[in-house]
C-alpha cells in the first residue's frame, strides 16, 4: 500500500491553529470598524486607507467573451470542483477519466489531453505544470473551493498576453483575501461513498494594514464501491466491476498576504487517487494503484504608481514553483490476468522560477498601454518508470537528459478609443524558447457600444502551445515512444460577441466563432502496435454559437441557461473530434425559501452524443440534475448545506483515451473501454464562524 | 528534496499562524486619529457628506420625503460597505442606494457614482446624465477632467478630492463651500 499522510496529523494541525485564531477572535470583531459616518469632511482627510483589490474593467469591457462565476454561485450549487463549477459557462463542459476531471471548451476535449489547451491561473499565477502542462480541474486543484472568491473565466485564444496553454480559455481563479473574509470560519463535510471533508479559513485586515487570509483542508473519501465497465465484463476482469478502487485523498493549503505595495501568495497541495480503470493493461481492481500529485507555488509580487497623477502603474512578480507527481500502476506480468503482479512506478517533476515586470500607463486621455517582459526557467524536469523490486528494471530515466528550458517573452498592448463608444484593442506577444525557437501570438478586437446597455466585440487572435517534455521526451519502449521532433501547436480564432444588459438584473451574451487548429498535437498509436507517440498531424476546424443568460434579482433570485452548439473537426480526417457534443446547455436557479438564509437550487446539465474512437462507440446524449439546499448564517455564524449530485441517478459515460484497454487472452484481444462516470451522490456541509 | 518541501511548508505555516495571532493579537491602533480602513469602506462615507453638501434643484425630488437616491454604476466596488450609508438621513431625506450595473438608468440618481470599471464609457455616462442635476463621483483616473464633478484620488494612502465646479455648476447643483474648501478646484479640459 502507499503510505498515504496520516489524517490525524492534518487534525492535529487543524487543532493547533484553530486554538490562538478563537483566542484572540474576540480582539479582531472591533479593529477598523469604528463609525465612519460620523467624521467630519477634514477628518476624513486624514484617515489611512488599504488598497482595495478593485477589478480594473468590467468584464464587458474585456475584449473577449468573458465570465465570472461568484462564490456566491459556488455556494449556492454546491461545486465540489473547479471543473464543475466552470461546466455552468457556455461551451464548456467536463468529462472524467476517474483519475482526472478533463474541461472541454467549444467542443474540444480531447481523451488523453490534460487539459493542456486551457491557461488555469490563481490570482494571475500560472497554474499549469511544466512537464504535463496539466491544468487540475478535479481535486488536484492546488486551493480549495471554499477559499475562491471568484472565478474569471475568458474564453478564446489568451497567448497574446499570456504565452503557452491559452488556446481555448483562460480561467483565472481569484483567492479569498483578507477584507473578503474578516474572520474565521471551521467546516466539517461528509458525503456519499465515506467523502469526509475537514475545512479551515482565517482572513482579516489588521490595524497595521496588513491582509491577510488562508486556509488548510483535508478530504479523505473512498469513492464509488462499485463501477461497472460493461466492455470489461469477463470473469478474468472481476466481470467488469472495480471494487473500492476508487479512493481520493486531498491535502490544500494557501497563504494570501497583501502589505502596503507587496502581495504574497503560497499554495501547496496534494492529492491522491486510485484510479479505477488500471489504464494501460493494468492489473484490474487491484486496490494497490495509485497517483499522487503535489503542487507548491511560491509568488511575491510589488505594484506601485510610478508617477504621481495615480497613471503609470508598475507590476512586478518573482516566483518559484514545484510539480511532482508519482504513481503505482500494478500489472501482470504476463498480458492479460496471468503471472505475477509486478508495480510499476511512474515519476515526473519539474521545478521552475520566473518572474514578469508589467507597465500600464495611460499617455492621453484615447489611449492606453500596457507592456511587460517575462522570463521563465525551468530548470528540472524529471521523468523516470521503472518496475519496483524484485524486477527493478528500468524503462525510462531522463534525470541525465536536459528537458529543462527557458522562456523570455515580450509583450505590448494597446487600447484606444476611436471614438466615446468605438474601441481599438491591439495587442502582440513574443516567446523565445531555449529549445525550439519563437512564437508570436497576436490579437486585435473592435469594441462598439452602440447603447450604454450593448457591446459589440468584434475579435480575431492566436494562440500557441509548446509540445512539453512529457510529450518529446516520454519513452518507456513498451507503452508510449518520444518524439523529439514534435513542434507546436498553433490556433487562429474568429468571433463576434454581443453583450445585452437588462436593468440592473440580467446580462445576455451571444457569440458564434471559429477556431482552426494547426498542427494538433495528439497522441497516436502505431499502427499494428500498441505504442503511442504525440505528433502534429491534424488540423482541426470547430464554428459554432454561444448563448448565455445570467441574472441575480434584488430579492437573492438568481439564475443562468447557457447553450451552445459547435461543430468541431479533424480536417485532416473529415470526422468529428472524440469527446465532442454538437449541443450543451445547463440552466440553474437559486431561490429564496426563507429570509435570505434559505435557498434551493435545482440545476440540470445537458451534454449532447459523443463519439468513442477507441470502443467505436457514439455515447448517448446525457442529462444530470442536482439539487442543493442551503442554509446560511443560522444563529448567526452557522451555515449548512445539503447538496444531491446526479439526483436521478443516470448513467452515464466519457469515451475513454488510447490508454484504456485492457488484454484479454482468452480471446487474445484488446478490451478498449468508456468510462463510467458517478451516480447519485450526495453531500452535507456544517459550517461555523467565528 | 522532499525533506525541504516539508520545512518550507512547516514554515509558511507557521508564518500563517504568526501572523494570523500578530493581525488578531495587535492592540487598537496606537495613534488613534489614523484608523486604517478600506478605500471603498471610506468613499462610501464621503458621499454621504458630499451629500451633505450639495444642493439640489428642489424639482429633482418628486415630493418633500423622497429620498436622495445614489446610483452605482458598473462594478459594486462597495459591496455590503455602502450599507453603512444606505438609509442615513441628509436634509432631512433618506440616503436610497441603487446598483445599477450595466442596465440600471443612471438618469434617475441625485448621485452618479461611476466604478473605476466604466472607463471606456464613461464619455457616453456624463453625456447622458449631462443636462440632469446628477452629481457625477469616481475614484477613477482622470474622471474630473474629464468631465466628471467629483473624483476621488488616492495618494500616499489618503484620499483626494479633485472637483469640477463648472461641470456641476452646468448641470445646476450647488456644493457648498465646506467641500469645496478641502478640495482642490480643476479645470474641465475643453
Amino acid at each position: 500500500m502507499p503510505t498515504l499522510p496520516c489524517p490525524k496529523k492534518i487534525t492535529a494541525i487543524l487543532a493547533t491553529a484553530i486554538l490562538p485564531l478563537l483566542a484572540t477572535a474576540h480582539a479582531a470583531e472591533h479593529n477598523g470598524r469604528d463609525d465612519l459616518t460620523e467624521l467630519s469632511l477634514a477628518d476624513l482627510a486624514q484617515v489611512t486607507v488599504v488598497a482595495a483589490s478593485k477589478k480594473e474593467q468590467h468584464i464587458s469591457q474585456v475584449a473577449a467573451s468573458a465570465f465570472v462565476i461568484s462564490h456566491d454561485e459556488i455556494h449556492r450549487h454546491g461545486y465540489r470542483t473547479l471543473g464543475e463549477a466552470l461546466g455552468r459557462i457556455s461551451g464548456m463542459y467536463l468529462s472524467s477519466d476517474r483519475n482526472y476531471d478533463y474541461l472541454g471548451v467549444r467542443g474540444y476535449s480531447l481523451p488523453g489531453d490534460y487539459n493542456t489547451r486551457i491557461l488555469l491561473l490563481i490570482d494571475g499565477h500560472r497554474s499549469n505544470n511544466a512537464l504535463y502542462d496539466q491544468a487540475y480541474m478535479e481535486g488536484g486543484f492546488p486551493v480549495d473551493l471554499e477559499s475562491i472568491d471568484r472565478i474569471e473565466v475568458v474564453k478564446g485564444p489568451g497567448s497574446a498576453l499570456w504565452g503557452n496553454n491559452a488556446l481555448l480559455a483562460v480561467v483565472n481563479v481569484i483567492t479569498k483575501k483578507g477584507k473578503d473574509l474578516d474572520g474565521g470560519r471551521i467546516m466539517a463535510e461528509t458525503g456519499s461513498h465515506q467523502h469526509r471533508k475537514l475545512y479551515l479559513e482565517y482572513g482579516q485586515i489588521a490595524a497595521n494594514g496588513l491582509s491577510l487570509a488562508g486556509s488548510l483542508s483535508a478530504l479523505d473519501a473512498a469513492g464509488e464501491n462499485h463501477i461497472y465497465f460493461p466492455e470489461l465484463d469477463q470473469p478474468n476482469f472481476n466481470n467488469g466491476v472495480a471494487q473500492d478502487v476508487d479512493g481520493e485523498q486531498a491535502y490544500k493549503g494557501y497563504l494570501s498576504l497583501a502589505y502596503k505595495n507587496f502581495g504574497l501568495l503560497f499554495t501547496h497541495a496534494k492529492r491522491t487517487k486510485t484510479p479505477p480503470p488500471a489504464a494501460w493493461d493494468g492489473a484490474f481492481n487491484d486496490p494497490n494503484a495509485y497517483t499522487v500529485d503535489k503542487t507548491t507555488a511560491l509568488e511575491v509580487t510589488y505594484s506601485t504608481n510610478l508617477l504621481a497623477e495615480g497613471n503609470g502603474h508598475l507590476f512586478t512578480r518573482l516566483y518559484h514553483d514545484r510539480a511532482a507527481y508519482y504513481g503505482d500502476y500494478p500489472y501482470h506480468e504476463n498480458a492479460g490476468w496471468s503471472g505475477d503482479t509486478i508495480t510499476n512506478k511512474d515519476e515526473g517533476s519539474s521545478r521552475q522560477w520566473g518572474g514578469e515586470i508589467r507597465y500600464s500607463m495611460a499617455p492621453w486621455q484615447n489611449l492606453s498601454l500596457t507592456v511587460g517582459l517575462e522570463y521563465l526557467d525551468v530548470y528540472q524536469v524529471i521523468q523516470k518508470n521503472w518496475d519496483a523490486p524484485p524486477y527493478s528494471s528500468v524503462a525510462l530515466d531522463t534525470s541525465a537528459n536536459q528537458g529543462t528550458y527557458a522562456i523570455s517573452s515580450g509583450y505590448a498592448q494597446g487600447e484606444y478609443n476611436l471614438l466615446a463608444n468605438v474601441t481599438l484593442i491591439a495587442g502582440l506577444r513574443h516567446d523565445d524558447y531555449s529549445t525550439f525557437g519563437s512564437q508570436w501570438s497576436p490579437r486585435a478586437a473592435l469594441l462598439y457600444s452602440p447603447r450604454l446597455t450593448t457591446t459589440l466585440k468584434l475579435l480575431y487572435g492566436e494562440a500557441f502551445r509548446a509540445p512539453n517534455d512529457y510529450e518529446r521526451n516520454y519513452d518507456d519502449g513498451s507503452y508510449m515512444v518520444g518524439n523529439t521532433s514534435l513542434g507546436p501547436e498553433d490556433i487562429q480564432t474568429w468571433e463576434l460577441v454581443c453583450e445585452q444588459n437588462f436593468g440592473n438584473h440580467t446580462r445576455l451574451v451571444a457569440s458564434i466563432f471559429r477556431f482552426e487548429m494547426h498542427n494538433q498535437i495528439t497522441q497516436q498509436t502505431i499502427p499494428g502496435d500498441l505504442l503511442q507517440f504525440q505528433n502534429n498531424p491534424d488540423e482541426v476546424r470547430s464554428d459554432g454559437a454561444e448563448l448565455q443568460l445570467e441574472t441575480t434579482f434584488d430579492n437573492d433570485l438568481s439564475g443562468y441557461l447557457s447553450l451552445s452548439t459547435e461543430n468541431t473537426k479533424n480536417r485532416t480526417t473529415g470526422s468529428r473530434l472524440d469527446n465532442s457534443p454538437t449541443v450543451l446547455a445547463a440552466g440553474g436557479l437559486s431561490m429564496p425559501l426563507w429570509d435570505e438564509k434559505l435557498h434551493l437550487a435545482p440545476e440540470v446539465r445537458f451534454i449532447g452524443k459523443r463519439n468513442s474512437t477507441a470502443t467505436g462507440e457514439t455515447l448517448a446524449a446525457t442529462t444530470t440534475a442536482n439539487l442543493s439546499l442551503t442554509a446560511d448564517s443560522l444563529f448567526g455564524n452557522l451555515d449548512l448545506s445539503f447538496n444531491i449530485y446526479n439526483l436521478f441517478n443516470r448513467r452515464h459515460t466519457t469515451p475513454g483515451a488510447g490508454e484504456h484497454y485492457h488484454y484479454d487472452n482468452a480471446s487474445d484481444t484488446y478490451l478498449y473501454f468508456d468510462i463510467p462516470q458517478d451516480g447519485r451522490t450526495f453531500r452535507c456541509q456544517l459550517s461555523c464562524r467565528f | 528534496m522532499p525533506r525541504l518541501a516539508r520545512k518550507l511548508s512547516t514554515l509558511l505555516l507557521s508564518a500563517f499562524l504568526l501572523g494570523a495571532s500578530l493581525t488578531v493579537a495587535e492592540p487598537r491602533p496606537a495613534r488613534a486619529e489614523e484608523p486604517v480602513v478600506d478605500t471603498y469602506a471610506l468613499i462610501a462615507v464621503y458621499i454621504l457628506n458630499f451629500a451633505k453638501f450639495t444642493s439640489w434643484p428642489e424639482q429633482s425630488f418628486p415630493s418633500p420625503e423622497s429620498g436622495i437616491i445614489l446610483g452605482i454604476f458598473g462594478d459594486d466596488v462597495f459591496g455590503d460597505t455602502i450599507d453603512t450609508i444606505a438609509g442615513k438621513t441628509v436634509h432631512d431625506r433618506p440616503l436610497i442606494v441603487h446598483r445599477l450595473g450595466l442596465g440600471g438608468n443612471p438618469r434617475d440618481c441625485h448621485i452618479l457614482y461611476v466604478a473605476a470599471s466604466e472607463r471606456r464609457r464613461l464619455h457616453q455616462i456624463l453625456a447622458a446624465v449631462a443636462p440632469l442635476p446628477v452629481l457625477t463621483v469616481s475614484d477613477m483616473d482622470d474622471f474630473a477632467a474629464a468631465g466628471g464633478m467629483i473624483q476621488l484620488q488616492k495618494k500616499a494612502g489618503r484620499i483626494h478630492l479633485l472637483i469640477n465646479l463648472t461641470a456641476a455648476q452646468r448641470a445646476g447643483i450647488t456644493l457648498r463651500s465646506g467641500l469645496l474648501k478641502i478640495a482642490t478646484i480643476v479645470a474641465p479640459r475643453q
